[in-house]
């Protein structure tokens, strides 16, 4: 694959309030329904798990990406193609472990936050978890097993949104019928 | 549901009426203006953009996650209560610039044109009323009905159509709830019927038979008006997906 920028394709857009508060209406209709906030973040996961494993999909017919080689690959082309594809942000891939298996991505700008404040009774809420569980998703359908968290939340205090990025496992390609099916 | 006071989605134009004006307000002001060039939805000349994507696979990933996590008609009061929602902050950031709608009829026009195409990137394709208190609003093209679409033929004897408004009914919960928390917001009390139909003449029969039920696509009505405790139900009745009506029926 040639190496260098490739410049982002162009998706249909809307207005993404429409999509910012159908988000947040979520948000608070889980509250609503689970009332416990750790089990609302877990739930935000998930749903972003399920979206972001469709989401690929979108991104691959879309960016013409081949396959990337490495988990450090991956970790550009999400910050610098998926996220700009689909949010119109990007993010930047920072503070890499010894070992290149843990990484950031670090974002000012964040759709899904838009609008929102965050009281303080709702401190143990990840407002944005949606966003962690669709690049978890979207990884593991380019076998690559990872773990993502928000440790720094603008809507926290802090002065970004941070996303810890650790690689577990980079599955081999598997051969996609198993003999027991 | 009762409206959780506390976790808000407050409007980004800092200019927003005294009356609106909190002291999270402030904060929530200098959250948005952070970093220079970051949110550009602070800005009102330049709304910010998405990949309409995005909101395809919230919004059927909602659908499913709900009626997995809820029984039968809960699971639609749930998308129904996110529509609601949702559709109140639109109206009302939608009609802010705008004079003030008078009668019922332009309030429907509203929807059918500045409304819908802001959510559904189109504007109504036809318009119909009684003249004594329903309106008709036909979309042949419902764009967020666009990927769904029937799993398998019909095996229990219904016919494809009663089959495509079974699968489509959950998908019609949301858009209900915005339509109905758009018209709830700009003062009509009012049920909203989703229902897709390829035929006016059905529509229309439809319409004169004060809106019961056909085919077993409905699950709202009197659950909406109990459960929610507003002057609106939303029933969603698919038959020629993408095609579908949204019925409105005034109520006061």
């Amino acid at each position: 694959m040639p190496p260098g920028p490739r410049p982002v394709p162009q998706l249909e857009q809307i207005n993404a309030e429409i999509f910012t508060l159908t988000y947040g209406s979520i948000v608070r209709q889980l509250i609503a329904d689970f009332e416990d906030l750790d089990e609302v973040n877990k739930q935000l996961e998930k749903m972003g798990y399920n979206i972001g494993v469709r989401l690929v999909d979108e991104f691959l017919a879309k960016s013409k990406q081949g396959r990337c080689s490495s988990f450090r690959e991956a970790a550009e082309v999400v910050a610098r193609q998926a996220l700009p594809m689909f949010l119109n942000v990007s993010a930047a891939v920072t503070n890499w472990s010894a070992d290149g298996t843990e990484c950031s991505l670090v974002l000012t700008d964040n759709p899904l936050a838009d609008f929102v404040e965050l009281p303080d009774e709702y401190r143990s809420l990840r407002y944005s978890n949606l966003l962690p569980g669709v690049i978890r998703g979207g990884l593991e359908m380019v076998n690559m097993e990872v773990d993502c968290r928000f440790v720094q939340d603008m809507l926290k205090g802090a002065d970004c949104y941070e996303l810890r990025l650790r690689l577990k496992e980079h599955k081999d390609e598997q051969y996609p019928f198993k003999d027991d099916d | 549901m009762a409206a959780s006071p506390r976790l808000q989605l407050q409007a980004p134009y800092p200019q927003l009426p005294a009356q609106q004006q909190q002291p999270q307000q402030q904060q929530q002001q200098q959250l948005l203006q952070g970093p220079p060039g970051s949110s550009s939805s602070s800005n009102p000349a330049r709304p910010r953009k998405c990949a309409e994507v995005c909101m395809d696979l919230l919004f059927t990933e909602a659908v499913q996650f709900f009626s997995e996590q809820h029984y039968g008609p809960a699971a639609g009061a749930a998308l129904q209560a996110v529509g609601v929602r949702v559709g109140r902050q639109l109206a009302e950031r939608y009609s802010r610039d705008k004079p003030r709608l008078g009668d019922t009829l332009e309030v429907v026009k509203f929807i059918c044109k500045d409304f819908w195409l802001a959510v559904f990137k189109k504007q109504v394709d036809n318009l119909k009323t009684n003249h004594r208190g329903i309106y008709m609003l036909q979309d042949n093209n419902f764009r967020w009905l666009l990927r769904v679409a029937p799993a398998a033929a019909p095996t229990d004897g219904s016919s494809p159509s009663e089959q495509l408004a079974a699968a489509a009914a959950p998908y019609l919960e949301l858009p209900c709830g915005i339509i109905r928390g758009a018209l709830t917001h700009l003062g009509l009390n009012c049920t909203v019927e989703g229902d897709a139909r390829s035929l006016p003449s059905c529509a229309l029969t439809h319409l004169g038979l004060n809106c019961t039920v056909e085919g077993d696509a409905r699950s709202l009505p009197s659950c909406a008006l109990t459960h929610l405790g507003l002057n609106c139900t939303v029933e969603g009745d698919a038959r020629s997906l993408p095609s579908c009506s949204f019925t409105i029926k005034i109520v006061s």
